[in-house]
């Protein structure tokens, strides 16, 4: 099969192949199972029995009042999206990898032996964690240019015209900024893990490998990544109806387990494009 | 993966239900139990008069039910409370009084609990323009709280009843009784947080009889000798500052006096970091005086 010019063929091609290969969905399925399970230890860790061990620990880090009803939901994405980090760079990135191994054992025809494709993915384990923290590292770097941004937009003082429509753009526009930005970072360091998982290179080869095909493919290449984003752009929607939340706060919290799975449905077609893809091209060549 | 993908999901709610179960009687449920009535009650508070008495009924039974819930809870004294509350916004007051008046006696071991409901009370005979019983129950904090923030005020408080009652000759009784009680407390428990209290409500009584001097005098007196302690923060400094200014340059028309207790405060606390705010305030004050001296003279070229 040739490789796809066509960022939406490329994207409904791998849409089918994960619908009809559930194996290579299976690894983003224990990767939503363990941040759901993460989310649900912290919304339980104001209350006993957790209370025991977080109390604490909140108590220390922030304040007492956020071990109580509604404010605990305040301090909930934050809680979560600390440890997110850790898990993304030491768990998830791992999963990832072995979802690209499984893909190129359903492309070539293999019997799938989950065991060995997880041993064989372990094998590049301190590449595929530093691969990871890059991806980490270049999203933050883009949040942080933002929040300068932000910031400056804080203290402007006009409230109309140029400038007054200059600060409400970047500070309602916020979450959907950070989104594109987001979308951005992980074109950059798309094709990372797939070089390392499908080539069995190092990560320092990798990257410039990745930057090659960037350069080869940029457009092609950001719209496989933004078409399936949009579908965040729901979440971002529902984090910002105050009424929805002020309603019930518990609410945050299912809008966060709503976001995991969106997530990782994201994830799951992004990847699976990128490796798709590059497959294909492999085989041309 | 049909199969991990269901233990999953047992995980997850097994979890989830397990963790609820465990909980269920502890303090947080009782604080998740109490918002939610209490963001229903806020509701119908919005338009009151619109509201059927069945709604009302349907919330002061959840909070009966929430008390028989949560017996033992910290927020089973807030929700008698609430429940007074919601008599007085139907104007039932004396099912709200009789409310309150549980509240007071069943819970007189804990002051938060007893003040607030005291000051539940107070509010009720306020709407009632019952004014005997009014100061009858801020005479009541000051006996049995007479050193709580709110039971601090309480001279100054009643002082004011009687004055906005229009009752100068009582108003007037009543704020050299507060100056003597704040005289005692000032005495009794010398560098506490009692005790600048009672020097900044002396000063607000010195005010409002009249008395400037006496007034600045005591509020320089708090601004020096609680410099040290975490009484003096931004908060009250820059209300004792704002009021020093006002009395001397405003009421007194001579800012000499404030900016002679600035420099009193310098040279007592050189190092502390108001000091160069009070240094800074000190020349600005100084400029200020040096202007109209500055026109007349222009004037004089003329």
């Amino acid at each position: 099969m040739a490789q796809n010019k066509n960022p939406f063929q490329a994207l409904k091609l791998a849409s089918s192949i994960l619908l009809e290969n559930k194996a290579i969905l299976f690894p983003y399925v224990v990767i939503a199972f363990i941040q759901l399970l993460l989310l649900e230890i912290f919304y339980f860790a104001p209350r006993h029995p957790l209370n025991l061990f977080f109390g604490p620990i909140i108590k220390k880090l922030w304040s007492d009042n956020y071990l109580h009803y509604p404010l605990n939901f305040v301090l909930l994405p934050t809680l979560f999206q600390n440890l997110q980090l850790p898990v993304y760079i030491l768990v998830s990135s791992y999963f990832m990898a072995a979802s690209i191994n499984i893909l190129v054992a359903v492309n070539n025809g293999d019997k799938l032996r989950l065991g060995n494709i997880y041993k064989k993915t372990f094998a590049s384990y301190v590449h595929i964690i530093i691969a990871a923290a890059i991806s980490v590292g270049v999203s933050l770097l883009f949040l942080k240019g933002y929040e300068l941004i932000l910031n400056r937009a804080l203290i402007i003082r006009s409230e109309s015209g140029l400038y007054g429509n200059i600060k409400k753009l970047v500070i309602y526009g916020a979450p959907y900024f950070n989104l594109l930005l987001n979308i951005l970072a992980t074109c950059i360091v798309v094709y990372i893990l797939p070089i390392i998982v499908i080539d069995r290179k190092n990560v320092f080869k990798a990257l410039f490998l990745n930057i090659k095909m960037l350069f080869r493919s940029f457009f092609f290449t950001i719209f496989i990544v933004l078409v399936p984003s949009m579908l965040y752009v729901v979440i971002i929607l529902l984090k910002n109806s105050d009424g929805l939340q002020s309603t019930a706060p518990e609410l945050s919290a299912v809008i966060m387990a709503c976001g995991i799975l969106f997530v990782t449905i994201i994830d799951a077609v992004v990847y699976t494009t990128v490796s798709t893809n590059y497959l294909l091209g492999k085989e041309e060549v | 993966m049909k199969k991990t993908i269901i233990i999953f999901i047992v995980i997850l709610a097994g979890l989830f239900i397990y963790l609820s179960y465990v909980d269920s009687k502890g303090e947080y449920a009782a604080e998740e139990a109490l918002w939610k009535i209490n963001k229903q009650a806020m509701e119908i508070s919005k338009d009151p008069d619109s509201v059927p008495s069945a709604t009302y009924e349907r919330i002061e039974k959840k909070y009966y039910e929430f008390i028989n819930k949560f017996p033992k809870s910290k927020l089973t004294p807030m929700a008698h409370i609430l429940i007074g509350r919601l008599y007085a916004v139907q104007k039932n007051y004396s099912k709200a009084l009789e409310k309150f008046k549980f509240v007071v006696k069943e819970y007189s071991q804990d002051p938060s609990v007893a003040i607030t409901a005291t000051i539940e009370l107070g509010k009720i005979y306020e709407e009632t323009k019952d004014y005997d019983d009014l100061i009858g129950t801020h005479k009541q904090i000051l006996r049995n709280y007479p050193l709580t923030a709110i039971g601090l005020k309480v001279p100054v408080i009643i002082a004011k009843i009687y004055s906005n009652r229009g009752d100068q000759v009582s108003a007037d009784k009543a704020y050299k009784d507060a100056i003597a009680h704040y005289k005692d407390v000032i005495g009794q428990k010398p560098d506490t947080f009692a005790a600048y209290e009672s020097m900044r409500y002396a000063a607000v009584c010195y005010l409002d009889l009249g008395k400037q001097p006496e007034a600045l005098t005591l509020l320089g007196g708090v601004l020096i000798k609680s410099a040290n302690t975490g009484y003096l923060n931004r908060r009250t400094a820059t209300v004792l500052l704002e009021t020093i200014d006002s009395i001397a340059g405003v009421n007194m028309e001579n800012r000499n006096l404030a900016i002679k207790i600035y420099k009193d405060f310098i040279s007592a606390h050189p190092k502390h970091t108001l000091s160069a705010v009070m240094q800074t305030i000190i020349i600005k004050l100084g400029e200020i005086k040096a202007e109209p001296q500055n026109l007349e003279s222009a004037n004089n070229r003329k």
